[in-house]
C-alpha cells in the first residue's frame, strides 16, 4: 500500500510537468520571432510506477520532464548553408555586375554611350568626306574622336571604380568572416561549459547555428561536431580544406594589398587574401562560392584568360622567355608593365617584358626579372602565368575587350593616316595614342620598322607597339587635337584638297566588317555589351533561382523547427487543462486529507 | 506535413515581393514606353535597338545631309551651266546677225566689245561656288578655274594633248598693209588670205623657247618634254610598257613673221605669241588621223580671266623653280555617298564646259573684226589724204599713183578681211551650236542625277519610317499593353495583401 500522501506527490509531479509545459510554450511563443531560433519541445514521461505487491499490479507515481528538445534537423542545416553560399555569390556578383552593364546601358534614347558616340564621329566623317579642306568640319571630327577617347577614359574610370567598390566590399566580408569566427569560438565555449553539466545549450546552439548560416553566405563551409566525452562536444569548421574554427581556436583572413599590377588596368593596391594560419586563400578550385567569390570574380574575372605560357630556362637566369601563349591576338594582352610571374609554383617579381614575333608567326613574351631576382631553379616546359585564372567575365575582362577594340582601331586609323599628308603637305602622323599617366608624355607608334609586305622587320610586330594603349591613357594626339590642319584626309594634295582618299579609308576602316574575327568595330561593341547583359542576366537568373532553392530548404527547415502560433495556443490550453486537472487532484486529496484527519477525528 | 504560421508569412512575403517587382516592372513600361530599361532583361532587344538606331542614325546623314550637299551643289552648278548655255545663245544670235548682216562700222566695234564681254561673262560662270568651294575645279575646290588677278610672274610648263579633230582651217589676211610710208605696194606685199591648217593651243603670248623643267626630274620623262610634237603610236605603248612615238620638229615663229601662216609642205610652225601652230601638208597628213599627240610649251604672266593651266594640262608650276609643284592632269569626280554604297557624282568638271577653244574662238572672231575695223579706218585716212592732195599740181601725179595703188591694196586687204570676218562669224555660229549643245547635255545629265536624287531621297524617307516602326515595335511596348499588365499585376498585390493580412490576423487564439 502506498503511502497516505502519495496522491497528492501525483498530482504534484502534474503540476510541475505541465508548468514546464507552459513555460516551455510560452519561450516559443517569445521567440517566434527570433531569427535562428528553433522551437523548443518538452519530452514528458511517466515516471516510475511503485510496486504494489498486489494483484492489480504497479501504481504509476506521477509525471517528470525527461527533457526539453529542440527541434531541428541538421541535415537541413548542411542543405541550406551550401544553397546560401551560392546564393550568396550571385547575389554579388548580380548586384555589381548591374551596376557594371549601367555603364554599358543605352537603352535610353541616345544616351551618352559608345554607340551615340560612334554615330556622331561616323557623321563627321561623312561630313568631312564631303569637304575635306573645311576646319569647321574638320574640328568636328577631331573632337568627335577626343570626344570617344573621353568616353573610354570616362568608362575605364567607372569601370576601376566599379572594381575599387568590390575590393572594399572584399575588405568588409573579410571583416565579416572574422567576426564570426570570432563569435563561434565564444559560443564553442560557452555551449561546452554549459553542456559538460549534461543538458543540451539550446539556446546558445541555436544562435551558433544562426552565426554558421550567416558565414555560410560568404564562404563555403562544412561543419563537424566531435564528441569528446562526459558531453564536451568540438565544433569543427572548414573551409575549401582549412579548418577555420575548431573548438575555441580560431584564425581569421587578412588582406594584403598587391604591390603590382596583375592586369594592366587594374586600380592600385587590389587585396590578396590569406587566412592566419599561413594558408592561401585560392580562388580556383575549393572556394567554388559564396559572397567572396561573387564578388572577387567581378573584381578579377578575366574569363580564365589570364595570360599563360610555358617556360624553359635554368636556374640563375634573370630573364625568361614564355612561349605557347594562350592569347591569339597580341591586342588582347592586359598584363601590367611590372610585376609577378608564376613559374610552376616559384613567384618572381619582374621589371619589364618585350614581345616578339616567332617564325612560326606565333607571339613570345621576354619578361626581365627584377634586379636582383634571379631564378633559383631549372624550368622545364613548365607552366608559367601572370596573375591568376579566374572564370567570369569580370571588370579586367571587359577592360581587356575596351583595350582590344581600342588598340585595334587606333592602329587602323593610325596606320591611315600615316599614308597621307596633313593640309600643309606634311606626312601623317599618329591620331589616337596612348599617353603616360605618370609623366603625360604621349606614345608615338611608328611603323617604319615593317618591310615592304608589312610584315615587322626588327622581330617586333606592329600590333604589339600599342601594348601600351589602354583604355585609361587612350587620347587623341596633341599634335592634331591643337591643329585640325593636321588631320590627313588625303594621299596627296597635288590634285586638290578635294581629295579624300584616307578618309574615305578611315569610314571605311570604321565600318570594316573584317576589322574583328566577328566584324565591325559597331559589332564588337555590341557583342561585348550583350556579354555583359548576358552574364548579369545570368546572375539575376541564378540569384532567382538560388532564392527559391533556400526557401524551399528553408521552408523545410521550418516546418521541423519553426514557431507556429496556433500549435503553441493549443499547447497552452492543454497544459492549462492539465494544470488545472493537477490542481484539483490535490484538492482532491486535501479534501480526503481533512475527511480522514479531521473528519474522523482520532 | 507541419505548417506554421512563419512559413505561411515567410511564403506570403516571397510572392508579395514578386508581385511588388512585378508592378514595378510594368509601371516603368507605362512610363518610359519601352520593354526594357536595362540591356540584361532582354540582351537582345537591347542589342537589335542599337542597331536599328545606328541604322537610322546614318539614313539622317544620307537624308539630311548628303543628300541636301549633293543637291545644293548640283543646283548651283545647274544655274551656272544654264547662264552659260545662255550666254552661248546671245553669241549664237549675234554670229547669226554678223554672218547675214552687212554692218556699219561702229556697229562692228559695239561688236568687238560684246564678244569681249561674253568671254568674260563665261569664265566668270566657272568660278561659281558652293558654300566657298568652287564648283569647276575637281578635287582643287580651295582654287578657283582662272586667275581672279593679273598674274604676271606665274610661269607654267605644260603639255597640251590633242587629237586629228582639233586640227582646223582658219583664214587670215595677211600682210597687213601699212600706212606709212606712202608708196607703192609691191606684189610680194599685197595682202592675201590664208587658210591654212592650224591647232590652236591654249593660251596666246608664249615662250619662244622650249619649256622649262625642274631639275632632276626622276625618271627623266620620256617622250622628252622640249619643243616638238610627240605624235603618239596606237597602241602608245609597247608590252613592256615602253612608249612609242614620234618626234616631229617645229620652228618658233611670230605670227607678224614673214610667211608665218604660209608653211612649206615640210614644216610645222610654232606661232608663240598667238599660241598656234601651223601645220604644213606633211604634218598635216601625218597628224589628221592621230589618236593623240602632245606640244609643250610654257607661258609666263597669265591675264585676269584666264583658265589656270592646272585644271587642264599636266605641268608644273615654274612660278619658283627650286620648288616647283607639278600637276597630273587626272579625273577628278567628287562622289557624294547618298544612301548605302550608293555614290553620286556631284561634280562637273570644268574642263568638259569651260574650255580654252571657247576663248579662242571669241578671240578669234574679234581679231577679225577689229582688222577689218583698222583697214577700214586706214582707207577713211588714206582717202582724206588723197583728197588733201592738190590733184592738179603735177609735181604731186607720183604721190597720187602711190596713194592709188595703195588704195587699190587696202580694198584688197578689206574685202579679203570682209570676208574672212564672214567666214569667221559662220565657223562661229557653228562651234558655238555644238559648244552650247554640249552644254545643253550636261545641264540634262545633271537634271537626271537629280530626279534619281529625289527618288534616293524618297526612299531614304520610306526606309526610315520602317526602320523607326521597327525600332518601335522592338522595345516599345503599346500603351494599352503596359496599363493592362500593371493593371492585373496590381490586381494580383492587392488580391495577395488581403489574404495575407487576413491570414496573419488570426490565430487559434481568437477562438479559444
Amino acid at each position: 500500500m502506498a503511502s497516505t500522501f502519495f496522491g497528492l506527490n501525483i498530482g504534484l509531479t502534474g503540476l510541475y510537468t505541465s508548468k514546464m509545459g507552459l513555460n516551455i510554450t510560452g519561450q516559443n511563443i517569445a521567440n517566434a520571432a527570433t531569427e535562428g531560433y528553433s522551437r523548443q519541445v518538452v519530452n514528458q514521461v511517466a515516471t516510475s510506477s511503485l510496486r504494489a505487491y498486489a494483484s492489480y499490479g504497479s501504481i504509476g507515481s506521477g509525471v517528470t520532464v525527461k527533457s526539453i528538445e529542440q527541434m531541428r534537423l541538421e541535415y537541413y542545416d548542411v542543405k541550406y548553408r551550401q544553397a546560401n553560399a551560392r546564393l550568396g555569390q550571385y547575389e554579388q556578383s548580380n548586384q555589381l555586375m548591374d551596376e557594371l552593364q549601367q555603364l554599358f546601358n543605352e537603352t535610353p534614347e541616345m544616351s551618352a554611350g559608345f554607340t551615340h558616340e560612334m554615330n556622331q564621329l561616323f557623321d563627321a566623317i561623312e561630313g568631312l568626306r564631303g569637304n575635306p579642306s573645311s576646319m569647321p568640319d574638320r574640328a568636328e571630327v577631331v573632337n568627335y574622336f577626343t570626344s570617344l577617347t573621353d568616353y573610354f577614359n570616362t568608362t575605364a574610370t567607372r569601370m576601376q571604380s566599379v572594381q575599387e567598390g568590390a575590393n572594399e566590399m572584399i575588405k568588409t566580408k573579410a571583416g565579416e568572416i572574422n567576426n564570426y569566427v570570432h563569435q563561434l569560438a565564444t559560443l564553442n565555449e560557452q555551449i561546452n561549459t554549459l553542456e559538460v553539466r549534461g543538458g543540451l545549450a539550446n539556446d546558445l546552439r541555436d544562435q551558433r547555428n544562426l552565426v554558421l548560416d550567416k558565414l555560410s553566405a560568404i564562404i563555403p563551409i562544412s561543419v563537424a561536431e566531435v564528441e569528446r566525452g562526459q558531453g564536451v562536444t568540438e565544433l569543427i569548421v572548414s573551409s575549401g580544406g582549412v579548418s577555420i574554427v575548431s573548438g575555441e581556436h580560431y584564425v581569421t583572413m587578412q588582406c594584403t594589398p598587391r604591390e603590382e599590377r596583375v592586369n594592366q588596368t587594374d586600380v592600385e593596391g587590389l587585396y590578396d587574401l590569406s587566412w592566419s594560419n599561413g594558408a592561401k586563400y585560392d580562388m580556383s578550385v575549393q572556394y567554388s562560392a559564396g559572397e567572396l567569390k561573387g564578388i572577387i570574380d567581378v573584381r578579377d574575372g578575366n574569363n580564365a584568360d589570364n595570360f599563360q605560357g610555358k617556360v624553359t630556362a635554368s636556374e640563375g637566369d634573370t630573364e625568361v622567355t614564355v612561349t605557347d601563349l594562350n592569347i591569339e591576338n597580341i591586342h588582347q594582352l592586359n598584363i601590367d608593365s611590372d610585376g609577378y610571374i608564376t613559374l610552376g609554383t616559384a613567384k618572381y617579381e619582374y621589371g619589364s617584358y618585350e614581345i616578339a614575333l616567332e617564325n612560326d608567326g606565333s607571339y613570345s613574351v621576354t619578361f626581365q626579372l627584377a634586379d636582383g631576382v634571379e631564378l633559383k631553379d631549372d624550368f622545364d616546359d613548365v607552366k608559367a602565368e601572370v596573375g591568376t585564372s579566374v572564370d567570369f567575365k569580370g571588370v579586367p575582362y571587359y577592360m581587356t575587350q575596351l583595350n582590344e577594340l581600342l588598340r585595334t582601331m587606333a592602329k587602323s586609323m593610325n596606320d591611315l593616316q600615316k599614308q597621307g599628308v596633313d593640309l600643309e603637305n606634311k606626312p601623317g602622323q599618329d591620331l589616337i595614342v596612348g599617353y603616360d599617366l605618370v609623366s603625360g608624355e604621349e606614345y608615338t607608334y611608328t611603323g617604319e620598322d615593317l618591310d615592304s609586305d608589312g610584315q615587322p622587320d626588327d622581330g617586333i610586330d606592329d600590333f604589339a607597339r600599342y601594348n601600351n594603349l589602354t583604355v585609361l591613357n587612350v587620347m587623341v594626339a596633341s599634335a592634331v587635337s591643337s591643329d585640325y590642319g593636321r588631320l590627313v584626309t588625303a594621299s596627296k594634295l597635288e590634285d586638290g584638297v578635294e581629295e579624300n582618299d584616307i578618309i574615305s579609308a578611315m569610314q571605311r576602316a570604321l565600318t570594316d566588317d573584317k576589322i574583328f574575327s566577328n566584324g565591325t568595330v559597331d559589332s564588337f561593341y555590341q557583342g561585348m555589351v550583350i556579354e555583359i547583359s548576358v552574364t548579369t542576366d545570368r546572375c539575376q537568373k541564378m540569384e532567382d533561382g538560388q532564392i527559391a532553392i533556400i526557401n524551399g530548404i528553408d521552408a523545410n527547415r521550418m516546418e521541423v523547427s519553426s514557431v507556429d502560433k496556433d500549435e503553441e495556443a493549443a499547447n497552452m490550453s492543454r497544459y492549462q487543462d492539465a494544470f488545472d486537472l493537477a490542481a484539483k487532484i490535490i484538492s482532491i486529496f486535501n479534501e480526503i486529507y481533512d475527511v480522514t484527519i479531521n473528519g474522523l477525528g482520532v | 506535413m507541419r505548417v506554421t504560421s512563419k512559413m505561411m508569412t515567410t511564403n506570403a512575403l516571397y510572392n508579395i515581393n514578386h508581385n511588388k517587382r512585378n508592378i514595378t516592372k510594368y509601371l516603368l513600361q507605362t512610363a518610359t514606353g519601352m520593354k526594357i530599361q536595362k540591356p540584361s532583361e532582354d540582351p537582345i532587344i537591347a542589342i537589335r535597338s542599337l542597331k536599328l538606331r545606328t541604322s537610322i542614325n546614318q539614313i539622317d546623314q544620307y537624308k539630311d545631309r548628303n543628300v541636301k550637299d549633293a543637291e545644293g551643289w548640283m543646283n548651283a552648278t545647274e544655274d551656272a551651266l544654264s547662264s552659260v548655255s545662255g550666254v552661248m545663245e546671245d553669241i549664237i544670235a549675234k554670229c547669226t546677225s554678223g554672218a547675214n548682216d552687212s554692218m556699219s562700222s561702229e556697229d562692228r566695234k559695239a561688236l568687238s566689245a560684246v564678244f569681249q564681254q561674253f568671254k568674260s561673262e563665261i569664265m566668270q560662270r566657272g568660278t561659281t561656288d558652293y558654300a566657298g568651294r568652287t564648283v569647276f575645279t575637281g578635287y582643287k575646290t580651295d582654287k578657283s578655274l582662272t586667275f581672279l588677278s593679273d598674274e604676271p610672274e606665274k610661269s607654267y610648263s605644260m603639255t597640251e594633248r590633242f587629237d586629228g579633230t582639233k586640227i582646223t582651217l582658219r583664214s587670215v589676211v595677211y600682210p597687213q598693209v601699212p600706212l606709212d610710208p606712202v608708196g607703192t605696194v609691191a606684189e610680194a606685199d599685197q595682202p592675201n588670205m590664208f587658210t591654212p591648217y592650224t591647232i590652236q593651243l591654249g593660251y596666246t603670248n608664249l615662250s619662244a623657247d622650249a619649256p622649262e623643267l625642274p631639275d632632276d626630274l626622276d625618271p627623266v620623262p620620256d617622250p622628252p618634254i622640249d619643243q616638238s610634237i610627240i605624235l603618239w603610236e596606237d597602241p602608245p605603248y609597247d608590252d613592256s610598257g615602253n612608249p612609242m612615238y614620234e618626234e616631229i620638229d617645229v620652228t618658233a615663229m611670230l605670227s607678224t613673221d614673214a610667211n608665218a601662216y604660209n608653211p612649206t609642205d615640210d614644216q610645222v610652225i610654232f606661232l608663240h605669241d598667238t599660241g598656234e601652230l601651223i601645220l604644213g601638208k606633211e604634218a598635216y597628213e601625218k597628224l589628221v588621223n592621230a589618236k593623240q599627240f602632245d606640244f609643250s610649251y610654257q607661258k609666263t604672266g597669265f591675264k585676269q580671266e584666264e583658265l589656270r593651266p592646272e585644271h587642264y594640262f599636266n605641268c608644273y608650276d615654274m612660278t619658283d623653280p627650286d620648288n616647283a609643284i607639278a600637276y597630273v592632269k587626272s579625273d577628278q569626280q567628287i562622289q557624294y555617298e547618298v544612301s548605302y554604297n550608293q555614290m553620286m557624282t556631284v561634280n562637273v568638271q570644268g574642263s568638259t564646259v569651260f574650255t580654252h577653244d571657247i576663248v579662242k574662238e571669241l578671240d578669234y572672231i574679234g581679231h577679225q573684226v577689229d582688222a577689218l575695223i583698222a583697214v577700214e579706218g586706214k582707207i577713211d585716212q588714206l582717202k582724206k589724204m588723197i583728197d588733201g592732195i592738190d590733184k592738179s599740181d603735177p609735181a604731186n601725179a607720183g604721190t597720187l599713183s602711190d596713194m592709188n595703188s595703195m588704195m587699190e591694196a587696202l580694198t584688197r586687204e578689206k574685202d579679203l578681211q570682209d570676208e574672212t570676218v564672214q567666214k569667221s562669224f559662220e565657223r562661229g555660229l557653228t562651234f558655238f551650236q555644238n559648244k552650247q549643245d554640249n552644254v545643253d547635255a550636261v545641264v540634262a545629265d545633271l537634271g537626271v542625277r537629280g530626279v534619281r536624287l529625289d527618288l534616293v531621297l524618297t526612299r531614304l524617307t520610306e526606309q526610315r519610317a520602317t526602320y523607326k516602326e521597327i525600332l518601335t515595335s522592338n522595345e516599345g511596348v503599346p500603351e494599352e499593353e503596359a496599363i493592362v499588365n500593371y493593371n492585373t499585376a496590381e490586381l494580383v498585390y492587392n488580391a495577395a495583401l488581403q489574404a495575407t493580412g487576413s491570414m496573419m490576423q488570426n490565430s487559434l487564439l481568437d477562438f479559444l
